[in-house]
């Protein structure tokens, strides 16, 4: 198993919209995705899920609907909104240019200054 | 919604946490682990169930609801286990409230609520000096003419007209307005059209006499039917044509009535009422109103009316007068005040009352409020542990504020519940007292939003007030502070009631002000309602007979009143009758000057008198005695030498050094021939009872104009009396109805309605300050004793004597209550100034009534001190110790 690093705070609710971005996903299917692009390197307490998708839901960034998951379950699936859609790509924005900055701080080296 | 929602949104979470294990259990056993490890493996993963259940409940926003909901149903529990306590509070609070709502209803009605025209914010009333609203009708013309800051301008009567109902005739309420009466106030009929400027001509419009009614008479007579239109009726003797029926709720423009005809002012040329009047400038019947120009400021329209004031004064001078009253009319200045919310005589009357005791019903809901924060407050203090507990099992501060809020809004909301309940009746009732026969107050009464907000706003103020602050008390020590405390309740539990003990001043000082103005008036009610006014006001009925239209005058005048009262005479049960122009304490009536033949140097204050026309038995009749000199009898006719009657204070007046009798005397603007004195009468009051007793004269009906009420000593039932007189008149005058039929002792009591008002009022609102300071200081004793049930116990162990320990309990309450009535007297002193000119015979600082409110209250905090004493003094020291 690859080394594990914890969630930073704040940055859940990214990465489930990151997740529902890339087509409609049940509670555990959200798990199991941000998994796999984290490669199995991120920890995520699984009861913290659900709090998230609906303070997400509730604020209209994804929304819900009942369905059949691939075994015939009846399961509750999440879609990306509108609105959800704008705020993943601001929060992407500002994270890229957050961790640049950071990087660049810490990657700076002595004869540079 | 949510709320509704509650239950699927549960099964829906329950359904989709459960997938997520299932699935996640069902990955792992297709990795190849066990069932049961893999279920034990998902539950350690996937973390607290529940907790996480409450975090999506919170994220979702429910969590606030199912709190809410928890709060509401521990206080309703809390309340039902302490049926005294929610009871004391919710009553204290709903009498306070409800007060409240009904003195604010009254004022809102009378004063505040904008008349249901269009755009009342643009009408403006007018005055014709600086404080006469009325106008005559020459100078309301001058003023329609000469202005330039009015788009429209109506002057209107209140009467009340005779309308033929079956055999007998029915007044009927009335207005008679100007041309510019609807068009100003812009309300549409509800059929038909309303009269126009062209109806209101001395000779009649082009459609002849017009009226337009009422809705109310609109169904009442005529079943709401179309055809009503064009239809003619009766009004005094003129047959006139109905026009159109005006919506229900539009009273034109006087508050407190409900007119059902309205008439061209000029029809009252041919209808009687004032028909003498509209071209007398000394006639001033009219209330005139103007709806502004759009853009005209008030300011602009005052300048406008002050710059034509001369000239129409000019123009509607009365000819050949004195130049000393030519220079006062003269100098009247127009001016102009708001009339959104329309003009009502009673304005004047009630304004100060109602203000007065619009501040003291304040001040006892203030009570109500302190009273229940003191209630709360000592909960607060007997769940001390309760709260200690809870936050030491993790509850939020904020989480308990929020419950112990939750409980006071809750005794609010059912206190102003029971308010408003109390306030349909209270305000009923306050409308009976300021109503009379005469002048009956029709207000619409249904609260308002206005009012029902003012009940909100005070109850949610008193919720947040009397809330708050025990809450916050409660959770400021944290769970630690609390709990380590209880060790050392003694010493610690002092603080605590400190603020019940300075609540407890606050009560009793207001209580001091609210019982002192309860004495106040209280006093001048009684004083006013037991004074003798110079006649013998019992088993003395009035008989008001209205004038046929057209009127019967003259001779025949005579005669009729002189049969009715020689036949009233022999009706069983009468002992006495007369003739009266006047009712006395009617606050209307005639005076003139009179000049004191042979002498020149009485100014015109001392010459003037009220006068009143009067038949034979006069002074059996009334209950006056005669003084000097003889009063009138068969023998004064018309034809006869002209006399007249003095009362003791003329008499003294005019003729200090005695010789009144057979001196004369001369009306000055009203008499052309001198009368000769006859007689001097006892005094009596004649407007009012709050006058100073006036010089009076009385003139024998024979020889002037005015009559009008038979008055009648009687000593059976008034019952049969007044039927055979209804049938006397029937027969003598068929044309003639009853305007109305009074006992002296009601017209005295509609005469005295402001004052009754202010007295039963300001009597309840103390009354019920005593009883909640009664409840809040017993509270407070009640919780001493509690909470030294201990101390009591180990000091009676000790040997403590009965005597130390009344002491141990009420000391404490002591110096509040001493300081409490030390402030209420100071500001009662301070303040009573401000009541001086509604009192009658007694002093704002009346140190009895001051003394009186006073000792009651002692009495009282000695009565509700009793009971906690008592039990204090009975305590077993041993149960006491095992208490603790």
């Amino acid at each position: 198993m690859p080394p594990q690093v914890d969630l930073l705070q704040g940055t859940l609710d990214m990465l489930i919209l990151k997740a529902v971005s890339l087509g409609g996903l049940h509670g555990y299917g959200v798990l199991l995705r941000i998994q796999q692009l984290a490669g199995g390197r991120l920890q995520i307490q699984q009861g913290s899920l659900y709090p998230a998708l609906y303070r997400l839901e509730r604020k209209g960034l994804i929304a819900s609907e009942w369905g059949e998951s691939d075994n015939h379950r009846k399961a509750k699936f999440y879609s990306l909104t509108p609105a959800g859609r704008r705020q993943l790509k601001a929060e992407t924005d500002s994270w890229n240019r957050f961790s640049a900055v950071i990087a660049g701080v810490l990657g700076a080296v002595a004869e540079e200054l | 919604m949510r709320i509704f929602r509650r239950k699927q949104f549960e099964s829906d979470m329950d359904a989709e946490l459960r997938f997520h294990i299932t699935a996640y259990v069902d990955d792992l056993v297709r990795t190849g682990v066990p069932r049961a490890e893999a279920e034990r493996r998902s539950r350690l993963e996937f973390g607290a169930l529940e907790a996480a259940k409450d975090e999506c409940r919170q994220a979702w926003g429910l969590q606030r609801i199912d709190e809410f909901r928890a709060d509401l149903r521990l206080t309703v529990r809390t309340l039902r286990q302490n049926p005294g306590f929610a009871a004391i509070a919710i009553v204290s609070l709903a009498l306070g409230i409800g007060a409240n709502t009904a003195v604010f209803s009254l004022m809102d009605a009378l004063l505040i609520r904008p008349l249901p025209v269009a755009h009342p914010e643009q009408l403006a009333l007018l005055r014709s000096d600086t404080d006469r609203r009325s106008f005559n009708y020459p100078l309301f013309r001058q003023v329609q003419d000469r202005n330039e800051v009015f788009s429209n301008m109506f002057a209107s009567t209140y009467r009340e007209v005779q309308v033929p109902d079956g055999a007998d005739m029915l007044l009927t309420p009335a207005v008679y307005g100007s041309g510019e009466y609807f068009r100003s106030l812009g309300v549409a009929p509800v059929i038909g059209r309303t009269f126009g400027s062209d109806d209101d001509r001395p000779g009649g419009g082009a459609s002849g006499p017009v009226v337009v009614i009422s809705s109310g008479l609109w169904s009442r007579k005529y079943g709401s039917s179309p055809a009503v239109i064009g239809r003619t009726m009766v009004i005094n003797s003129v047959v006139v044509t109905i026009v159109g029926v005006m919506p229900p709720g539009f009273f034109g423009v006087e508050v407190g009535t409900a007119p059902d005809i309205w008439l061209p002012l000029n029809l009252a040329r041919q209808t009687g009422d004032n028909a003498s009047c509209l071209d007398n400038p000394d006639c001033w019947f009219l209330t005139v109103m103007g709806r502004l120009r759009p853009g005209v400021s008030w300011e602009k329209a005052a300048s406008n009316l002050r710059v034509i004031s001369l000239p129409s004064m000019e123009a509607t001078l009365r000819p050949r007068m004195r130049e000393d009253r030519k220079a006062k009319a003269l100098a009247r200045v127009l001016g102009v005040e708001s009339g959104r919310s329309g003009y009502t005589g009673l304005r004047n009357r009630v304004k100060n009352p109602l203000n007065v005791l619009m501040a003291l019903v304040a001040l006892v809901l203030l009570i109500a409020c302190a009273n229940m924060a003191n209630l709360l407050t000592a909960r607060a203090s007997a769940r001390w542990r309760e709260v200690g507990m809870r936050l030491a099992l993790g509850a939020g501060r904020g989480r308990l504020v929020r419950q112990f809020l939750t409980e006071s809004l809750v005794l609010s909301a059912a206190g102003s519940a029971g308010g408003l309940l109390f306030s349909f009746w209270s305000t009923r009732v306050l409308i009976g007292v300021l109503s009379t026969a005469d002048n009956p107050l029709r207000l619409d009464l249904n609260p308002d939003g206005r009012v029902i907000l003012f009940t909100a706003a005070a109850a949610t103020a008193g919720g947040i007030l009397f809330g708050t602050w025990p809450a916050l008390r409660a959770t400021r020590q944290g769970a630690a502070g609390i709990l380590k405390e209880h060790t050392h309740q003694l010493r610690a539990s002092h603080r605590h009631s400190g603020l019940g003990r300075l609540l407890l001043a606050v009560q009793i000082a207001l209580s001091v002000v609210l019982l002192a103005a309860a004495g106040l008036f209280a006093g001048t009610l009684a004083r006013l309602a037991t004074l003798h006014p110079g006649f013998d006001p019992d088993h003395l009925t009035i008989v008001w007979v209205l004038n046929s239209r057209p009127p019967v005058i003259g001779p025949a005048a005579v005669n009729l009143f002189g049969r009715l009262m020689e036949r009233a005479r022999a009706i069983p049960g009468v002992q006495s009758a007369t003739v009266l122009s006047t009712t006395p304490l009617t606050g209307g009536g005639w005076d003139d000057i009179f000049a004191i033949l042979g002498r020149s140097d009485l100014s015109e204050n001392q010459r003037e008198a009220d006068i009143n026309t009067i038949g034979t038995s006069f002074t059996k009749t009334m209950g006056i005695p005669l003084l000097e000199g003889r009063e009138f009898d068969a023998a004064d006719t018309a034809q006869s030498e002209p006399v007249i009657l003095i009362s003791e204070n003329a008499a003294r007046r005019w003729f200090p050094s005695g010789g009144a009798i057979g001196a004369r005397i001369r009306a000055e603007s009203s008499g052309r021939e001198p009368r000769r004195i006859v007689g001097v009468v006892g005094n009596t009051k004649y407007l009012n009872l709050r006058e100073a007793l006036p010089n009076t004269v009385y003139i024998p009906y024979t020889q002037t104009t005015q009559k009008g009420y038979v008055a009648l000593r009687t000593a059976a039932p008034l019952g049969s009396t007044l039927a055979a007189f209804r049938r006397i008149l029937r027969e003598e005058a068929p044309t003639m109805p009853v305007g109305s039929i009074k006992t002296m002792r009601q017209q005295i009591d509609e005469s005295l309605s402001s004052e009754r008002l202010t007295a039963y009022i300001s009597v309840f609102i103390g009354v019920l300050a005593l009883l909640l300071t009664c409840v809040g200081l017993y509270g407070i004793l009640a919780y001493n004793v509690t909470r030294r049930t201990g101390e009591i116990g180990i000091r009676m162990a000790l040997g403590a004597q009965r005597r130390s320990v009344i002491w141990l309990v009420v000391k404490e309450a002591m110096a509040h209550t001493i300081a409490g009535l030390a402030a209420g007297i100071a500001a009662v002193l301070a303040t009573s100034h401000i009541v001086r000119a509604m009192l009658y015979n007694v002093q704002p600082n009346d140190p009895f009534t001051m003394a009186a409110a006073v000792a009651l209250l002692i009495l009282v905090c000695a009565a509700a001190a009793w009971l906690p004493v008592r039990r204090a003094t009975r305590l077993h020291p041993i149960e006491a110790l095992r208490e603790e």
